[in-house]
């Protein structure tokens, strides 16, 4: 035979073999059960939740976090880069789930919710529980994400923290919970760990009725992992935010977006303020952050989006049930690219890791308008008011409040405003919050896209100066022509009731 | 013998690469079994703008000793039925379902079932709240007093039907399920769960739902109570109506 057919004869036969072995070793899909698909080298489970009907299962998925102050840190393999709809202000979800569906790996703790069913005719009772590291993974190399106020809103509000453990040094979580025939339990188990890059999973040890069962519970038939901890990508003032109500950010390191504004700060004294472009040296441990608030702290909802948003009406089909409606709303707009109007406090947040003392540090703070435009057609305008509120009442936290006109650029807020930073608890950095509002203005509907401008000064002549935006991209307000408190638009409503706590 | 090698190893070299790929996507596909992904949360509350909270004790209270040892009467109420008694009259069970899956599962019905029913005990009915103004209307309702105990839709205060009358709640992966449903009294001291009825795709499933695994108790407002006392506008002191 000659070379080429020789070649071609090994080629197909081989190919034929492995195919062949592959189908045999490939993994089956079991159908109607909740056993997990192995996938050839995974570590076979302890006990597949469930095999037979009748008996308990566990299902659970990664999630943000357990708190407005948990921070998410992940790594995305393969160098894919990341995109911009998922970065920036209120994104976090959506860069989660961008994230989780191209195998991200969580970075030094992950959080878990799962839930466990009780069989039709048993009960079911948790007495412990436990974290089980798998095999070892390759160390994630490739884009690293982050979310600062990482709360995870998929997550059922009365889902509880089970506890915090560490894959390093394993324990038992003795428990006492029950689950009636028929019903549910569930929680919210967060892992850490400093070493580990590796497969992991939980395992429950349950009493269904009167047997004994250990149930492990993963992420829908895989196990879940983690991987050591990395370098921080928010700065201290992203972090400082969160209690004060702003929304989630998404971050990603190295993106080109976040390079300008508050990751570099110019800095220098007042012999170089002539040539302020230019900063002296790249500071270490100051930084700035500015938030709009959003909706659960004190804000109503009034946005302004292109078009109608029909998921907004499927949401407000239901306003009895005051505390979760307009939150909803703001996020289903946020997510559509609807923008805030009307009058709107913002948070303007600065941290520094040795800061200066009280009477020893000032602000200057102006709004620089970049671009005004009109919309071409005449924008839906939403409105909802949670809780009990009918009408606008400022915000009694704002130190003061400007009017933004179409025809100035530059628009002084504070001049010479005094700091005083304070450390919530020993070793944090330094932190100082200033409220403002702004309320825009212009004949007809107008967009302002705005940066904030910020010049810390020191009596010594030394300065830092920001340049803060969203994430990116200028902040973005519309005028509200209708009135401070629009109360019977087309898309104006009323969360009926009110929840305390 | 050096091409026959050649074309093995190719081969042997693509078909770990499409073995790759093909893993990847079966173990992407892999399945969550559908009937039992879903998580129910409730909670029990009162919206003291327009709901009257009571409690029900059996036996005697000292309204002066509640008074110091509770900053309010709502918390008061709360101490007692850790105590051993039971909420009356009306309560709020706002239901959570959360999905874990990535099939939406429609809400089909939701009912009240009753697992142990007393007589209202004897003694004194405590209550504090009530409508203040306008805002009176409650979109589900179960009614303990009636047969079926089916969560019913109101508009204002016309029934428009059983749920699902107007709007089905979905519950979906990134947005669970919520709903406030307003529990009446029926004319016994109720011990009860709720039934939750779901469908996701083809599937029919069944959830059961409880308060943090013991049952809902609801005990009449109405009937002989040896003595009932309001709470006044400050929610600090008791005052003796009979």
């Amino acid at each position: 035979m000659s070379g080429r057919r020789v070649f071609l004869l090994a080629f197909f036969v081989t190919g034929v073999l492995v195919a062949g072995l592959v189908a045999v070793l490939a993994p089956q899909e079991p159908r109607g059960t909740a056993s997990p698909a192995t996938s050839p080298g995974s570590v076979p489970p302890a006990e597949p939740g469930g095999a037979a009907d009748g008996r308990s299962r566990g299902t659970g998925k990664p999630i943000l976090g357990v708190s407005w102050s948990s921070i998410w840190s992940a790594t995305v393999p393969k160098g894919e880069a990341v995109p911009g709809r998922v970065l920036g202000t209120g994104r976090c979800a959506a860069l989660h789930r961008w994230a989780t569906a191209r195998a991200a790996v969580p970075r030094g703790t992950a959080a878990v919710a799962f839930t466990l069913a009780a069989p039709e005719d048993r009960g079911l009772v948790v007495r412990s529980l436990r974290v089980v590291e798998g095999r070892a993974i390759a160390v994630p190399r490739g884009r690293d994400v982050e979310c600062v106020g990482a709360d995870d809103r998929t997550v059922a509000r009365g889902l509880g923290l089970w506890g915090k453990l560490s894959l390093d040094a394993p324990r038992d979580l003795g428990l006492s919970r029950y689950a009636r025939p028929g019903a549910t339990v569930g929680g919210v188990v967060e892992t850490r760990t400093t070493g580990c890059s590796c497969e992991w999973w939980i395992e429950v040890e349950v009493l269904e009725g009167d047997a004994p069962r250990t149930v492990r519970i993963d992420d829908g038939g895989r196990p879940f992992t983690i991987a050591p901890p990395v370098a921080r990508i928010g700065t201290d003032a992203q972090d400082a935010t969160q209690q004060y109500g702003a929304a989630d950010i998404a971050l990603a390191r190295g993106s080109v977006a976040l390079a300008r504004g508050a990751a570099a700060p110019a800095r220098g004294t007042a012999a170089t303020a002539r040539d302020a472009a230019a900063p002296a040296r790249i500071p270490r441990g100051s930084s700035a952050h500015a938030v709009r608030l959003l909706e659960g702290g004190a804000q109503t909802v009034w946005m302004a989006a292109d078009r109608e948003v029909p998921a907004v009406d499927r949401i407000t089909g239901n306003l009895d049930v005051p505390g979760t409606v307009c939150g909803r709303v703001e996020r289903v707009l946020m997510a559509a690219g609807a923008r805030r109007a009307g009058y709107t406090t913002y948070g303007l947040v600065l941290a520094d890791r040795s800061p200066p003392g009280p009477e020893e540090a000032v602000a200057d703070v102006s709004l620089r308008v970049q671009k005004v435009e009109r919309p071409r057609t005449e924008p839906a305008q939403y409105d909802c008011y949670g809780g009990g509120r009918s009408e606008w009442q400022r915000d009694t936290r704002e130190r003061t409040y400007v009017e933004l006109p179409p025809d100035v650029p530059d628009l002084p807020v504070f001049t010479a405003e005094p700091l005083r930073f304070h450390e919530d608890r020993a070793g944090a950095p330094g932190t100082d919050v200033l409220y403002f509002g702004v309320s825009p203005m212009g004949p007809g509907h107008l967009t302002y896209h705005f940066t904030i401008e910020v010049t810390v000064r020191t009596p010594s002549g030394e300065f830092t100066r920001y340049t803060l935006d969203d994430a990116g991209r200028p902040f973005v307000l519309a005028t509200r022509p209708d009135g401070v408190s629009p109360s019977d638009g087309e898309h104006t409503y009323r969360e009926i009731g009110q929840r305390f706590g | 013998m050096v091409i026959a090698a050649l074309g093995v190893v190719l081969s042997t070299l693509l078909a770990a690469a499409v073995t790759t790929y093909f893993d990847v996507w079966t173990s992407s596909r892999s399945p969550v079994p559908a009937d039992r992904a879903i998580h129910a949360e409730s909670e029990v509350w009162w919206d003291l703008t327009r709901d009257v909270k009571a409690v029900r004790v059996a036996g005697p209270v000292d309204v002066g000793k509640l008074e110091r040892a509770y900053p309010d009467g709502d918390t008061a109420l709360d101490g007692l039925v850790e105590g051993g008694g039971v909420y009356a009259g009306m309560m709020r069970i706002r239901l959570t379902l959360m999905n874990f899956t990535k099939v939406p599962v429609s809400i089909t019905g939701v009912r009240a079932r009753v697992i142990d029913e007393e007589p209202a005990p004897k003694g004194a009915l405590l209550s504090c709240g009530g409508p203040q103004g306008g805002v009176g209307i409650t979109r589900v309702r179960i009614d303990l007093g009636s047969a079926s105990k089916a969560a019913q839709e109101y508009d204002g205060d016309d029934i428009v039907g059983q749920y699902p009358a107007q709007e089905m709640q979905l519950a979906k992966q990134d947005e669970p399920a919520l709903f406030d449903i307003r529990v009446e009294d029926g004319k016994a001291s109720y011990s009860f769960v709720i039934d939750v009825a779901y469908t996701q795709g083809t599937k029919k499933g069944r959830l059961v739902v409880d308060d943090a695994g013991k049952p809902f108790r609801l005990a009449p407002a109405e009937g002989d109570a040896d003595a009932t006392y309001r709470c006044d506008h400050t929610t600090t002191r008791w005052a003796k109506q009979r």
